[in-house]
């Protein structure tokens, strides 16, 4: 009790450093939601008043024109990008963090003597990258990835930061439960399905959500070795859609067949509105298991 | 101890590759070569390959009367062609029936169309790395300077032999020259397709002709009148006068005599002398920095015009003039202003009207055929068939008549929308059918638009910055930072240019000067 109010005495130099750091964190929030909020005002916008008086939170003359762009006629296309999409995240995450943890779990069984030699094979990618070329080259002509699903997610099915962050998780558990275990005459691959999996639990949604974002950003896999309509994930087709119409926004000044007025600024700000929804959902759940998971990181790291 | 040697290893290796990436030009040319060699060696293998494991497309069957049926080859065959942007429903649909049915028919080859995004259209792209790693794809659209780096890397087929016997058609509604945009060392490696008017392109001042009438002005012929215009547009309709730099075609035109054509960063060409003029020396620089550093004190000159990136602020009623498109600003620029100001018009002048036109450019768009391909046969019949005639013009580029567009004296009213072919790829002059939006009274001055131009020096010249490229991106970045804000008027002249001078002197303007001066002078002994 006594503590408790010498912990109240205390608090009162720092009300005054917390409650700057809450106006401090407070304001800084609002300038990372205001180009949130810019990009919802401006979609809904008119492309001419954008064009004039600039971007607005509030629109100046409402117009739905954008998403009628991007919705209407192709909105059968979009919702086929989005199924790619939500089945590329969920596929690629779900593998990815299988292999990842299992290759992490892998370095940090003791007994196994090539995992040096593997944690260098993991370590070295990280610093020197073999180039483009090579990359293309063995994807298109031996694993002949080209126009298949797996296309998307098996180039990066495994990232090598993301693998030594699961294995300071692992690397966390005490070595007593796995001994314990082994003991008991449970398998390696017991050991990691019943004890470290469930344990580093923290760690495997960071570096799950982690892996889901990046699938879900990924627009690259795709334009490198995606040519069927059918498979274009969401940031491809849209990133292929904006490209198209800033090109005709130019040709119109070039030459004769083009005087067509698409909307530029707003149809921008109204692709953000579409792809940045179901993935800003994934934050808030997420939320407490990523803040322990950094922490986690940094103190082991 | 390993350790030790490993983490020491990795920090020296780290320090190298930190060391070359902040190299000098030596080095930063040695590693563009060996990385063009690399690629070029690549492609060789690939070529090899292709050569070793495959025999040569079966040649088609050229009648000796050189007739176009004679041209059908034999035996189905198909080709890959690389478009840019995206495959409208529509033209899916054609694709799987009317239009490769018509490409049976006509050919004999199947064409399969694969599309990449925009950004993808240029040197250093997705086809690039297609062509580099042997993948396979029969053709591609490209432009002069595209074609020049892709040459310079070997990943172009040389056309001279198809292109005399299998373009019949093309011979009859393209103009040849155009293929000088793509002749390197004797050869011709991309088909150009298309045919429209180029003559003095960005060379007149498109204004709008309902201020011109409103404040009685009849006539812009000069940058005092231009001056006059700027002003009271500003005035009476609150209108700033542009946001294109004092470097625009029309402004330097205005400013000398002498007839110079723009060729690169900071270098022009006299049409008369034939020689290269040092722009930032010359008086026409000196001219158009101090016409724009005036118009900036009358605040004429928006503020923001280096940051702002809107991107047509002439028909969003921001300025009241830009640069003219050889007569088609009048189509292109005024339904989108019109959503603005109704009442508006535009209209097209030459400053110094009494100065030669020049046509810098015939076909800007051509089909490129990789030296991976063995059908650059097939790739020229398809190309002649989307230039045959009316018909085939009409049809690629407007899809079925009666279902995708109706024909009402001549002129095409489209009922589909959705991009087919590329309009402006295929838009000939000489055959295409123009669409109702085009009055027959500026078809009439369109289609002979080009009758008084005469070829600038520059055409068909691609600059290989290869030997200079230290001196180029120097150049250019000088550029930016003290050239740009002079021509937009924000810096005067006479407080400026001694430093811009020595500074181009520093970034190494005679070399980069005496190289392009070396090339050029190679291609005027052609």
């Amino acid at each position: 009790m006594e503590k408790k109010k010498q912990t109240i005495k205390q608090s009162r130099s720092d009300r005054a450093l917390r409650t700057f750091f809450y106006i401090f964190i407070g304001f800084f929030a609002a300038i990372c939601l205001y180009p949130l909020l810019l990009a919802v005002g401006t979609s809904f916008s008119d492309e001419v008043s954008v064009t004039v008086n600039g971007y607005s939170v509030i629109p100046k003359k409402f117009s739905l024109e954008a998403y009628k762009m991007i919705l209407g006629s192709l909105g059968k296309n979009i919702m086929n990008a989005y199924c790619v999409t939500i089945a590329v995240t969920v596929a690629g995450t779900l593998l990815s963090v299988l292999v990842s943890a299992a290759f992490a779990y892998m370095l940090t069984v003791k007994e196994f003597k090539p995992r040096s030699a593997l944690n260098m094979f993991l370590y070295i990618p990280m610093i020197f990258s073999a180039g483009l070329l090579p990359w293309y080259i063995m994807c298109t002509k031996y694993y002949q990835l080209t126009d298949k699903f797996w296309a998307l997610i098996l180039p990066c099915c495994m990232n090598a930061f993301n693998v030594f962050l699961l294995r300071n998780f692992f690397k966390s558990i005490p070595e007593e439960l796995a001994e314990a275990a082994k003991i008991d005459g449970a398998s390696y691959l017991k050991i990691f399905g019943i004890i470290y999996f469930p344990l580093a639990k923290v760690g495997l949604v960071t570096v799950g959500l982690f892996y889901a974002l990046s699938y879900w950003n990924d627009y690259y896999l795709a334009l490198m070795f995606i040519n069927k309509q059918k498979l274009y994930p969401l940031q491809y087709y849209l990133y292929n859609m904006l490209a198209n119409v800033q090109f005709i926004a130019n040709q119109a000044n070039a030459s004769l067949g083009y005087n067509i007025n698409i909307p530029l600024e707003t149809t921008k700000m109204a692709t953000i509105c579409v792809t940045i929804g179901p993935i800003i959902l994934l934050y808030p759940f997420a939320q407490k298991y990523i803040t322990k998971g950094v922490i986690v990181g940094a103190v082991k790291g | 101890m390993k350790k030790k040697v490993l983490s020491a290893l990795l920090t020296t290796t780290l320090l190298l590759s930190l060391l070359t990436g902040c190299g000098s030009d030596a080095g930063q040319g040695g590693t563009s070569s060996s990385e063009n060699s690399t690629a070029s060696e690549s492609t060789e293998q690939s070529s090899q390959q292709e050569a070793s494991g495959e025999a040569p497309a079966e040649s088609s069957t050229a009648g000796e009367n050189g007739g176009e049926t004679s041209l059908r080859p034999d035996t189905l065959d198909k080709i890959t062609v690389v478009l840019f942007g995206e495959e409208s429903p529509r033209m899916q649909e054609l694709m799987e029936n009317e239009f490769q049915q018509m490409f049976i028919d006509e050919i004999n080859t199947e064409v399969e169309l694969m599309y990449l995004p925009w950004t993808e259209n240029g040197a250093g792209g997705k086809v690039d790395l297609m062509i580099a790693s042997g993948q396979e794809f029969d053709a591609c659209i490209v432009d002069p300077r595209w074609a020049a780096s892709s040459y310079s890397k070997g990943y172009l087929q040389d056309l001279s032999d198809v292109i005399d016997k299998y373009l019949p058609d093309w011979h009859e509604n393209v103009d040849p020259t155009a293929f000088d945009a793509y002749r390197y060392d004797g050869g011709v490696y991309a088909i150009p397709i298309g045919n429209k008017p180029t003559g003095g392109v960005y060379s007149t001042v498109c204004v709008r002709q309902d201020i011109m009438d409103a404040i009685g002005m009849t006539n812009i012929s000069t940058l005092d009148d231009l001056t006059e215009y700027a002003k009271k547009a500003k005035e009476q309709y609150g209108l700033y006068a542009t946001y294109e730099l004092a470097t625009a075609e029309y402004i330097i035109r205005g400013t000398s005599d002498r007839n110079l054509i723009p060729l690169c960063t900071g270098i022009w060409i006299d049409q008369d002398t034939k020689e290269l003029v040092n722009f930032v020396e010359s008086p026409e620089f000196e001219a158009a920095v101090k016409l724009y550093n005036d118009w900036y004190a009358q605040d004429l000159i928006p503020k923001d015009i280096l940051t702002n990136t809107v991107t047509l602020p002439f028909q969003a009623n921001m300025t009241s003039f830009m640069r003219g498109t050889c007569g088609t600003t009048l189509i292109e620029n005024e339904p989108g202003l019109q959503s603005v100001v109704p009442e508006a018009k535009t209209a097209e002048y030459y400053i110094a009207p009494e100065k030669p036109i020049y046509k810098k450019s015939y076909e800007n768009t051509a089909f490129q055929v990789p030296i991976t391909s063995t059908k650059a046969d097939r790739v020229a019949l398809f190309v002649n068939l989307l230039q045959k005639n009316t018909e085939m013009a009409n049809l690629f580029a407007y899809g079925v008549e009666g279902t995708d567009y109706e024909l009402i004296d001549g002129k095409v009213s489209k009922i589909n929308t959705e991009e087919l072919f590329y309009e402006w790829m295929i838009y000939n002059v000489k055959i295409s059918s123009p669409t109702t939006a085009y009055t027959d009274e500026f078809m009439e001055v369109y289609k002979n638009w080009d009758d008084k131009a005469l070829p600038a020096l520059s055409f068909g010249f691609n600059i290989d910055y290869s030997n200079v490229q230290t001196e180029k991106a120097q150049i250019d970045s000088v550029w930016e930072e003290l050239a740009t804000p002079m021509l937009a008027g924000l810096k005067d002249y006479d407080s400026n240019i001694e430093e811009l001078k020595a500074e181009l002197n520093k970034a190494g303007w005679d070399t980069y000067m005496a190289e392009i001066q070396k090339q050029f002078d190679a291609h005027l002994a052609k």
